[in-house]
């Protein structure tokens, strides 16, 4: 008799992995940071500006999957939401923290990216990064200054206000109409077809 | 059809499609945002259309530059979960 041959079992959906470490499971653990590590840091790093800080935000928000892992509610969104909002909301959290102790967090994007290693493309980024960067190429020089300022810089509605010289509400509507537009243009399936290359896995 | 449905929303005391959004976003001040997380908790509808949001909110987060971790980051947080 003939053995069958053996298909290759998939990789464990994030999903699958968070249930594993509901229950403890180390190996799930290091499979999430595995596959998660380089884009939580990305992220930090982009933000902070600092390896050593995103770092520590970094090993924060697997410590918060693993002490949190049971709490997850897959109807809320995916693990790759929750964890990026996480990051996203540590990284601010901890720039703001800088900001306050006065330090000097204004080290360039480039210096702190040549203190590290420039890896490859998160994998399931490269569509979604396309739809993003053509989106992101129809605004404005001013459109684009609110999304840095609120989503890289996390600053307050006020603080923009303060930081472009314009009325709060005048800023709110900037960024409103913008985001708007934004999630527009990226959420188009026209877009897609007729204008990108096909890269999805 | 779209001004209907504004005003369905408006009527369930629904979020405004630009609050979803940034709070998608992480970008709501906390009063504002304990306001849609209370809402969230109860309005389905509301729901589905962050959900929506969310895929745009992770390609922001996915667009930046990639860079590799230090190595030893994976060894530092193993070490904490075993010493608790």
């Amino acid at each position: 008799m003939t053995k069958k041959p053996q298909t290759p079992k998939p990789d464990p959906s994030d999903e699958s992995l968070v249930e594993r470490m509901a229950a403890e499971d180390q190996a799930a653990l290091e499979l999430v940071m595995q596959r998660w590590s380089r884009p939580i840091f990305s992220l930090a790093l982009r933000i902070l500006r600092d390896p050593g800080m995103a770092q520590e935000v970094t090993q924060d928000v697997f410590l918060k999957c693993w002490r949190s892992a049971a709490t997850f509610q897959q109807s809320r969104g995916s693990f790759s939401s929750w964890v990026l909002t996480m990051t996203h909301h540590a990284a601010i959290d901890q720039l703001r923290r800088q900001k306050a102790r006065g330090k000097d967090v204004l080290q360039t994007f480039s210096d702190a990216m040549a203190a590290t290693i420039a890896g490859p493309s998160h994998g399931v980024s490269g569509w979604q990064r396309l739809r993003l960067e053509k989106a992101m190429a129809q605004l404005t020089e001013s459109q684009r200054q609110v999304v840095e300022l609120a989503y890289f810089e996390g600053l307050t509605r006020e603080e923009m206000a303060e930081r472009l010289g314009a009325p709060v509400g005048t800023v709110k509507t900037r960024l409103r109409d913008t985001l708007l537009k934004l999630q527009k243009v990226f959420s188009d399936p026209e877009q897609e077809v007729q204008s990108l290359p096909d890269l999805r896995p | 059809m779209k001004i209907m449905s504004k005003i369905s929303k408006k009527l369930g005391g629904c979020l405004e499609d630009e609050e979803l959004l940034e709070y998608s976003l992480d970008g709501l001040d906390g009063k504002e945002r304990g306001r849609a997380q209370e809402h969230l908790g109860h309005c389905q509808r509301c729901r589905e259309q962050l959900r929506e949001y969310m895929s745009f909110a992770e390609a922001m987060a996915l667009s930046v530059p990639q860079v590799e971790p230090p190595t030893d980051l994976a060894d530092k947080v193993l070490k904490k979960v075993t010493s608790h």
